[in-house]
């Protein structure tokens, strides 16, 4: 049973052009800034970046899928694009129960993406992204550059909120 | 900041566009959770390598990711509208932003691989200009062709910014 305050975590990724490109067939996408770096870098963006859609497709997966193990079904989601994802982002999806009333179901939904810039093993940087390549940090997340420890080193990365939203499912 | 006055945009408030049609294909339902790793059956049935015929999609149910990608292109023929003054309400669609998105799936049925044309019904339910952006809310209703089954309902806000309106 869903209980106030519940949370889960979904991780998906890491986004890529194939991706990006296979979203933009299926919605007969006209916009260049999605699949075309030359374009995007053109109207200043510094390279393609993902429909919020497609992000947004990730988000309804998650809740969807917490509805139906609960034996569910997704009322509606609603959501707000707050920032770019980029090919090589990870995507981080967090829903947390906000308020159970009766047979409805409410989540607080959010999902940042991480992008990987450098990685680096004894003070020695091994392997640079594009994130970094690129500088598609901009100045305002910096903020959001943190450190993590993996198997191959030092992983910096910027975690950054891209969509924020509500969801609501009810029991059967 | 735009030349024209804020009042100048209540003319477009409650506009009600032209039914947009749109053709369901089952591999495009399979497609997108395909590409979600989407692995519940009825969103995303193995398919049988041995079949010679041509593959079912009558049985395959639409995940409710698939919602955008029959509403939100009709964003793009939105995009046309003119004023009183005969000129468009958009004027470089180079500024509009798609910036939250609504889906309603209250009291509607799921798409399936067996309703092959759907519409959407779009009006503009709010218009108004903050902060010198301009601010759109479409309101949508999809449906089949005689409406007895309503398949989402959903509203798209897009920003339209300095200088695009």
């Amino acid at each position: 049973m869903l209980q106030v305050n519940q949370s889960f975590t979904f991780i998906d990724g890491p986004i890529t052009r194939d991706l990006i490109k296979k979203y933009a067939k299926l919605n007969n996408s006209v916009n260049l800034i999605h699949v075309d770096d030359e374009y995007a870098e053109k109207v200043g963006l510094k390279g393609v970046i993902a429909h919020g859609m497609l992000i947004y497709a990730y988000f309804i997966k998650h809740v969807n899928r917490i509805a139906e193990v609960n034996n569910a079904f997704l009322l509606n989601t609603h959501s707000q694009i707050r920032g770019m994802v980029r090919p090589g982002d990870w995507i981080i999806t967090t829903i947390k129960v906000s308020l159970v009333a009766g047979n409805t179901i409410s989540f607080d939904v959010e999902i940042d993406s991480k992008m990987p810039l450098e990685l680096s093993k004894n003070g020695k940087i091994t392997k640079t992204y594009e994130g970094k390549e690129k500088g598609w940090v901009k100045d305002k997340e910096e903020s959001g550059i943190d450190g993590e420890e993996t198997t191959d080193g030092i992983l910096t990365f910027r975690r950054w909120k891209a969509i924020r939203g509500t969801a609501q499912i009810q029991l059967n | 900041m735009s030349e024209r006055s804020e009042n100048y945009f209540n003319q477009f408030s409650g506009y009600e566009f032209e039914p947009q049609r749109y053709r369901i294909k089952g591999k495009n339902l399979t497609s997108l959770a395909e590409l979600l790793e989407e692995t519940d059956p009825k969103y995303y049935p193995i398919p049988d390598i041995s079949a010679e015929e041509k593959p079912d999609y009558s049985k395959v149910v639409s995940h409710p990711a698939y919602a955008p990608l029959y509403i939100v292109p009709g964003l793009f023929s939105y995009g046309g509208l003119h004023g009183d003054d005969g000129e468009p309400l958009i004027k470089n669609p180079g500024k509009i932003l798609h910036t939250g998105q609504t889906l309603d799936y209250s009291n509607c049925v799921p798409l399936t691989g067996t309703d092959k044309k759907i519409y959407t019904d779009a009006k503009i339910s709010r218009i108004d200009v903050k902060e010198e952006k301009l601010w759109i809310d479409i309101s949508t209703i999809t449906r089949n062709a005689d409406a007895s089954k309503i398949f989402c309902k959903s509203v798209m806000t897009i920003m339209v910014s300095k200088g695009g309106f």
